[in-house]
Parts: structure tokens; sequence; C-alpha cells
């Protein structure tokens, strides 16, 4: 990684999170992902996650 | 992970943001991969073109067909994996705005896959919600990415 950022300067991580907080972008997706999350895919994850576990200490 | 990749910055006081440039047929494109908050721990993926200095500084949509994908994905897998080894509490979604982005995103993960999987665990969401173990075959409407738990 560099040290000496020629891409973000401070004006464009502004410009960048000024529209992240307007959402000029990404207003779908994250729509669309809070949608999935109502339909539990946060807890799914985590069950099989908790499966894997399970299934590695019984190894 | 071994892949050939662009170096990456990000703001050393603001892990949400970072970038690259990429190099190829159509000269250098600035590439912003930023990390969106949907609630606490979980994180929508955004990536695109830079525009300059439009109102609009990441183009989304903008497939830009610079001829080094694979040094690109090589570098968003290298940028998530930061992201996450830095928050490891954190969930990454990853969905395409396009059928071809869905597919591209799908892309970075598979072609990643075996760097990815030794440190994290990585899941497919169909279009019913349903949530799976990635299963490079299978086409996801979306994907999720955690850290790996030390059992």
């Amino acid at each position: 990684m560099n040290t000496t950022n020629k891409i973000l300067t401070p004006e464009i991580i502004a410009q960048v999170q000024k529209a992240t907080k307007e959402g000029t972008f990404g207003k779908a997706k994250i729509a669309h992902a809070k949608e999935l999350l109502q339909k539990g895919i946060l807890e799914q994850m985590e069950a099989l996650l908790e499966q894997k576990k399970q299934e590695a200490q019984n190894m | 992970m071994n892949r050939e990749s662009y170096a990456y910055e990000n703001h050393e006081n603001d892990l949400l943001v970072y970038a690259f440039e990429s190099i190829g047929k159509q000269g250098i494109i600035k590439k912003m991969v930023y990390f969106q908050e949907i609630s606490p721990n979980f994180y929508n993926l955004a990536m695109g073109d830079y525009l300059g200095e439009y109102e609009i500084p990441i183009d989304d949509m903008h497939v830009s067909d610079n001829g080094d994908m694979p040094k690109v994905f090589a570098t968003i897998a290298k940028i998530i994996a930061h992201f996450l080894h830095e928050n490891p509490q954190y969930t990454v979604f990853i969905e395409g705005n396009t059928p071809l982005k869905k597919a591209l995103y799908q892309r970075i993960i598979t072609n990643n896959r075996k760097d990815l999987i030794t440190f994290f665990d990585l899941f497919g969401v169909d279009s019913l919600g349903k949530v799976q173990n990635f299963d490079a075959t299978e086409s996801y409407e979306a994907l999720l990415i955690k850290a790996k738990q030390i059992f």
C-alpha cells in the first residue's frame, strides 16, 4: 500500500463521502440488501458458520 | 494472495475508501472501491471508475474493458481481504447492479477463491434470499464474505 496517496486526495475522499451520504450511488443495492436482511440472510449465514464450527469440533 | 495485482491506496483515517489505477489498452483508469454501511457490521461493496470532478464521483455501471481484468479482480480481492482483516467482525455484501456485473463479481470471488477461503468464509445468496456455502458452479444474486472464526 502506498504511504502517499496520489488518487485518494482529501478532496476526492470528501466528494465520495458526500455522494455516499446523499445516496447518489449504491442506493438500489443498499435497498436490496436491506430487503435480504429482512429475509434473514445474516441469521442463515450465522447458522452455516455454527454448523462449520460443530463439524470442526467433531473432527 | 499471490496473483498479480495493482498497488492500492486507502485513506489512513477512513478504511472505507480504497483506490487503485488500472493500466491497460484504454489507458490509466482510476478505480474506486468503497464499503458502505448497510447496518451495523454489515457493509456493501461499491466499486467503479472515478469520473473526475463530476458531481457523481463513481460510475458503478461502467465496464472499462481495459484488458487487465484478472489483475483488477486480484486487486479487489486483496482490498476486500484488507478491509475484513482490519474489521473481522464485519460481513461484506457484494451484488452487481446488472446481470453482467453480478457475473463479474462472482468471477472475482471464484478466480481468487483459493486465496480467499484460507482467511474468509464465502456464501452465496439466491434470489429468494436463501444463503448457502459458496459454490463456484452456482449463480448467485449476491455474495457474503466474512473473516473466518478461529475455533
